[in-house]
């Protein structure tokens, strides 16, 4: 069973960097942020930071960005995300905005932070890019509200399943 | 107890040290040792995922300028059916007429032609032409393309017309049939030349001709013109083919074969009386 798992997981990791790539190129859509925001706090620790640093080197060789820079991207967001819940608990109406917060930086610090590292420059952002990262930041946060959706209907009917067992 | 709880709650921190010596040791050799390992496992994925991607920004570029393919394909459809007219000119040898409108002029000049387009290509072989009775057409006119039979008007709209062409189940006309070799352009008596009269029938996918003198020397090839009182005049519908040799039967059958493909035609004219 261990076997299967493992293969399975190897398999989802060629599936998922081939989508990442893809939407990538195609939208210049980032998959792999909005799995970070959906994974976190919602598995162990020690696997989070396992896939942000194996999928983090990955991007960055394949990428040809500065070595360390997603994880240090998403290290940093994370800490911006721990105090935005400060302000905008994860309970509340308004915690996608967080959401969008964090995908929105992801892209503009991406760029910063590859372009500091790799030619020790700012660049240059411009509006137009930033219009595209607010479009992409609210597709983005649209997806992560399905995906909650998906996952809390998913919770619900399985603990109706209980109910109707007794 | 107290430490595992602030480990889990403060875990990212941890984190950040472990970005840091990444970082650096990307300046190191070690970022060759990553970069060759992950490119060699990788590589194939990523060039595949970019090719395919790069597919669908072309169809999505080709989709977001479609209306300009369809305008250009038009023209080439235009361009199509201009070349095999001139390619049933050389048919029928019509040297001195390259345009539509001077064969119009050509074919019986007491009659008018009125320009028309297709606007639909039914597979039971109708079209729709985008002239009606506000232009005067009537039901019964003949159609044509040059001196190319197209089909009979059926029905009239205000603007538009339903045609029939030869390859429907309702059109059947009487027909000639003359030697490939014969010269439409010259001015003979063409009774002469008729190697067998026949009747053709439409059967949506081809077109029958029947009735066929079983002494005649047809061959495949042979012009197949239409020479029925319901056209008034002359018109070439095509070439004879796969004629039948059945000793027992009475008379021969074959099929013709259309010079146009008619699912491609733009522009056909109206005879108008």
């Amino acid at each position: 069973m261990n076997i299967l798992k493992t293969l399975l997981y190897i398999i989802s990791i060629f599936i998922f960097f081939f989508l990442e790539s893809f939407f990538m190129k195609v939208f210049g859509f980032s998959l792999f942020v909005i799995l970070t925001i959906n994974m976190w706090q919602r598995v162990k620790d020690i696997w989070f930071f396992t896939y942000i640093s194996f999928f983090g080197i990955l991007l960055d060789v394949m990428l040809h960005t500065a070595v360390g820079m997603h994880m240090s991207v998403i290290a940093i967001l994370i800490l911006l995300l721990q105090l935005l819940y400060l302000f905008i608990p994860k309970e509340s109406n308004y915690k996608y905005i967080n959401v969008f917060i964090f995908i929105f930086l992801y892209y503009i610090l991406s760029l910063t932070m590859n372009s500091l590292l790799k030619e020790s420059v700012f660049p240059s952002i411009e509006s137009k890019y930033l219009l595209h990262t607010v479009l992409k930041g609210i597709l983005s946060m649209g997806i992560c509200i399905l995906v909650d959706k998906i996952l809390l209907s998913m919770r619900n009917s399985k603990g109706g399943g209980g109910i109707r067992l007794k | 107890m107290r430490l595992p709880n602030v480990k889990g709650k403060y875990s990212y921190l941890f984190f950040i040290p472990v970005c840091v010596v990444v970082i650096l040791l990307g300046y190191t050799s070690f970022a060759n040792v990553l970069n060759k390992g992950f490119s060699y496992i990788f590589s194939p994925i990523y060039r595949i995922a970019l090719e395919s991607g790069e597919r669908v920004l072309d169809w999505g570029e080709a989709l977001a300028g479609v209306s300009s393919y369809i305008e250009e394909y038009k023209s080439m459809q235009e361009e199509i059916a201009r070349l095999k007219i001139e390619n049933s000119e050389k048919i029928i040898d019509y040297e001195e007429y390259e345009a539509l409108k001077e064969q119009e002029q050509f074919l019986v000049k007491d009659s008018e032609y009125l320009e028309a387009k297709v606007l639909q290509f039914n597979s039971q072989g109708d079209i729709i032409i985008n002239v009606g009775r506000k232009s005067y057409v009537e039901e019964g006119d003949v159609v044509i393309l040059g001196k190319a039979f197209i089909g009979r008007v059926f029905d009239v709209g205000e603007d538009s017309s339903l045609v029939k062409l030869p390859l429907s189940k309702a059109s059947n006309f009487e027909v000639i049939i003359l030697d490939s070799e014969v010269d439409l352009n010259e001015k003979n008596k063409l009774d002469s030349l008729v190697k067998s009269k026949g009747v053709v029938s439409g059967t949506v996918d081809s077109i029958v001709i029947e009735n066929l003198s079983i002494n005649a020397e047809l061959e495949e090839g042979d012009l197949v013109l239409i020479r029925d009182v319901r056209v008034k005049d002359i018109f070439l519908l095509g070439t004879l083919v796969n004629i039948s040799k059945n000793p027992a039967s009475t008379y021969r059958e074959g099929v013709v074969l259309p010079i146009f493909e008619y699912s491609n035609l733009l522009t056909v004219f109206v005879k108008v009386e």
